[in-house]
């Protein structure tokens, strides 16, 4: 190698290690300021989740406790990031009940289901589209098969999210449980027992669901008709019958008990 | 001063406060003391606050010359305090295990 070459291509070699040791350290620190609003984006939504006269007292309240549990964890960004996620979410689910909005009995039971099966919904969405695209780069020829796959798991997510969301099943065991099981089933293949098997109980399952929804509903339709009535004592026993160790209502028993 | 259905939660947190009815409370020091998350702990507060057993206050500070922003303190009302202890008594003597279970016949089992 000449020493002309040398000299040029040495300090192109060093210049492109700073150049690319500074772009990893901006990226590291984009991602990082990213991650740390988080928390603060989950109390922004939950603000919108509260009546506007209530908003600016409330987010005050929380965004100075963020500020505070992230004080508290300097230096610590994994801490900082778990805890603060952890508070604002929580914050983000029971938003209406902090408030005292008891305009939440319209969708009793259904909130956090539907706020956690659209954040799953998002997630899965991306994961197959990720998983299409990849497979797809790999090996061309998989992409209809890729696609079939990710088409299917995506309906079938919107089926369990939707029928979890419908009957306030917990969707934190179905989601996954129900992702597995269709991966699985994809996975042996089409007209396999497992595929086969996998469809019935699918099928046998959402009507199982729906069937539980229609009776929670009319339950629920009841039990306003109870409050509607006035008839408080008998809507805190089948309040406690039909949610057993729920304490969210105790605002609109509260107010039913106020009225004259 | 409302009545707040009272609950395990609801208990948890009142003994909280009756240990100093005194001491102004922050949410997250809460949290940490009942070892609830927000999501259970702020509504308890909103009820109680609401229903007129706790005041809840912003704190007097100079965001600026503080160097954060104002957070907010809980502390019970006079009433409050009456009440939270009535609850505690009531419900403690509800809920202490009857005689024949009492800590002698675990010993003596």
């Amino acid at each position: 190698m000449s020493a002309t070459l040398l000299i040029v291509l040495v300090p192109l070699a060093v210049g492109f290690a700073l150049a690319r040791a500074v772009l990893a350290d901006i990226a590291n620190e984009e991602a990082r300021t990213r991650l740390e609003r988080i928390p603060f984006a989950l109390l922004d939504l939950a603000a919108r989740r509260v009546p506007t006269k209530q908003r600016e007292d409330l987010t005050g309240e929380w965004n100075a406790e963020l500020d505070h549990i992230i004080a508290r964890t300097e230096g610590l960004p994994l801490s900082r990031l778990v805890r603060g996620v952890r508070f604002a979410a929580g914050i983000l689910l029971r938003a209406p009940d902090i408030a005292g909005d008891l305009s939440r009995l319209r969708k009793l039971g259904t909130t956090a289901g539907r706020i956690a099966s659209g954040a799953l919904l998002a997630a899965a969405g991306l994961g197959a589209l990720a998983g299409t695209l990849w497979l797809a780069a790999k090996n061309p020829p998989a992409v209809v098969i890729a696609g079939q796959v990710s088409v299917g798991l995506s309906w079938f997510t919107i089926g369990v999210m939707v029928a979890a969301a419908k009957t306030a099943t917990p969707w934190w065991w179905l989601a996954p449980a129900g992702l597995s099981a269709g991966n699985f089933a994809m996975a042996a293949g089409p007209n396999s027992p497992a595929h086969i098997g996998f469809g019935v109980l699918f099928g046998c399952g959402v009507c199982y669901l729906l069937y539980k929804n229609r009776q929670l509903q009319r339950r629920i339709k009841s039990l306003k008709a109870l409050i509607d009535a006035g008839d408080v004592s008998a809507f805190t026993r089948e309040h406690d019958l039909l949610f057993p160790g729920c304490t969210e209502c105790a605002e609109i028993i509260l107010t039913a008990q106020m009225k004259p | 001063m409302d009545d707040v259905r009272i609950t395990l939660a609801v208990l948890h947190v009142l003994r909280q406060f009756t240990e100093d009815v005194t001491k102004p409370r922050y949410g997250y020091d809460l949290m940490r003391a009942t070892g609830y998350p927000s999501g259970k702990l702020y509504p308890i507060l909103g009820r109680l606050d609401r229903a007129g057993w706790l005041s809840r206050q912003r704190e007097d500070i100079d965001p600026a010359e503080a160097g954060r922003p104002a957070r907010y303190t809980y502390v019970l009302t006079e009433g409050g305090a009456t009440r939270a202890r009535q609850e505690l008594a009531v419900n403690s003597a509800k809920l202490s295990p009857p005689p024949h279970l009492g800590l002698r016949s675990l010993r003596d089992a």
